[in-house]
């Protein structure tokens, strides 16, 4: 994320149907970046997993060289900013 | 553009393709995420550059989730003593769009109808599938102990989903767009409570082919549970699972189709049914937990081959045989070719080693690319 611009782009996979969705967005003004960073920092990259439960949505967060897969049951905090944050400005 | 279509949002690329990708977190398995007093701490930061982290940790401190203990899902379920089904005990809740469950009792057993739709179908849902596990199978609920069953309808706000959470099924509305109600269809409502059977018999690891299996297993007992409340025979049925959830705005059916896996929709915005039906199309990803409701079309069509090859009512035949393969020595981790053996092993031991059953199992297993081999499938069945 130090370099602009940046993606960060969510996956959702999964659920019952096992329809995939994908929320994407580019970063590329200074002031953009400001704002993400925090909320992109915040999340636990190193420390996700949990089992899946069945027909639960699974989430790939993808910023820069992070890359984290994280169930829904764990979908909660910064992780849920996160999506909610992405899907909001990519919808 | 449609209503629909500005909805989904042109940024947002909405594709059943899969991608072919290794997921980074495998063999990481942390329970949990931030640990509670950590988001206590993070809630309390007075600096300006982390507002993000302290108004997502305040958000995380009152969210219902986190009041749920750890679900113990690396121990094995707590051994239950087998009984004779004597009738369901069946408790509805409504989260009345929160995502806090099991949410307010609006049903409990015996009580008449709500005149909510949701709550209803939920309710005889249970009930039909409560009754197949009784009647064709004699087992007494989802674990064979008389396990009270429990749903909440109502979840979330334009939730597109349906699940099993270890100890309930959930129901979401649907955004009315793409998705209406979840539990407008039977075959959906069996699907997840055949989550808790699979769960408490073979208990089938949710990755890869045995998340396949365990996905498979839930299609089939839905199409089971809603052929047995219609009386239907397998060649009268539709085969397919979730029809009906759909609105009116998208070409299709049905979430997938046991018959004919990859034809159940082929919408212009949701894209086609992805699905294989036979190990040639294999999918290899890594999203949904290893494609598991793609490659669940392999043995759900191989379930199909043996239902129609044997006609008549698909629970008294091929029902049995998977139903007894399920609940008989498979492996949580059983591969694809595992469980066809075991099917066949299955069909041996109830009908015999020469049966018509027996030869429907390993030609259907055939035909979708899981020859069943010499080993533990052909030797030991003469016990039968």
């Amino acid at each position: 994320m130090d370099e602009l611009p940046f993606v960060i782009s969510v996956v959702r996979s999964g659920g019952f149907a096992g329809l995939r969705r994908e929320w994407t967005i580019e970063v590329s003004a200074p002031d953009d970046a400001e704002r993400w960073r925090p909320i992109v920092e915040a999340c636990p990259w190193d420390h996700v997993g949990g089992d899946p439960v069945p027909d639960g949505f699974v989430y790939d967060f993808r910023v820069a060289e992070h890359e984290a897969v994280v169930a829904e049951r764990e979908l909660d905090g910064p992780w849920r900013q996160l999506a909610d944050e992405v899907r909001r400005h990519a919808g | 553009m449609s209503a629909r279509r500005d909805a989904v949002g042109l940024s947002d690329s909405l594709s059943s393709l899969p991608r072919v990708r290794r997921g980074a977190y495998r063999g990481v398995m942390h329970h949990g995420i931030v640990p509670p007093y950590l988001l206590r701490q993070l809630s309390e930061l007075d600096r300006d550059d982390l507002s993000a982290a302290r108004e997502a940790a305040r958000r995380a401190l009152t969210s219902p989730l986190l009041r749920h203990a750890p679900r113990p899902t690396a121990v094995p379920e707590p051994p239950t003593t087998p009984v004779r089904p004597t009738g369901p005990d069946r408790t509805i809740g409504d989260a009345r769009g929160t995502e806090t469950l099991p949410g307010v009792t609006v049903r409990a057993e015996g009580d008449g109808p709500t005149g909510d739709v949701a709550a209803d179908e939920a309710y005889d849902g249970l009930g039909a599938t409560y009754a197949l596990l009784a009647e064709a199978f004699d087992r007494a609920s989802i674990d064979g102990a008389g396990l009270p069953l429990l749903a909440t309808v109502h979840y979330g706000q334009q939730y597109d989903n349906a699940f099993w959470d270890g100890e309930q099924i959930v129901f979401g509305d649907g955004d009315g767009q793409v998705f209406g109600r979840f539990t407008a269809s039977l075959s959906v409502i069996g699907h997840e409570l055949a989550h808790g059977v699979t769960q408490h018999s073979a208990d089938l690891v949710y990755e890869g082919q045995s998340g396949a299996l365990n996905e498979s297993v839930s299609d089939v007992f839905g199409a089971l549970v809603e052929q047995h409340a219609r009386g239907q025979r397998a060649d009268e049925a539709s085969w397919l699972i979730g029809e009906g959830l759909f609105t009116d705005q998208v070409e299709g059916t049905a979430l997938r189709s046991m018959k004919a896996p990859g034809t159940a929709y082929d919408d212009d915005v949701l894209g086609k049914d992805p699905q294989p039906a036979t190990m040639d199309d294999y999918v290899e990803t890594s999203d949904d937990n290893g494609g598991v409701h793609l490659n669940s079309g392999i043995p759900n069509h191989a379930f199909y081959l043996v239902a129609t090859a044997l006609g008549g009512h698909a629970w008294d035949g091929a029902g049995r045989i998977w139903y007894d393969a399920l609940t008989g020595e498979l492996s949580s981790t059983a591969t694809f070719a595992e469980f066809a053996a075991a099917t066949a092993r299955a069909a041996g031991e109830r009908f015999g080693a020469d049966s018509a059953e027996r030869d429907a199992v390993v030609e259907a297993w055939s035909t979708v690319g899981v020859p069943i081999g010499q080993t533990g499938s052909v030797d030991d069945t003469s016990s039968a």
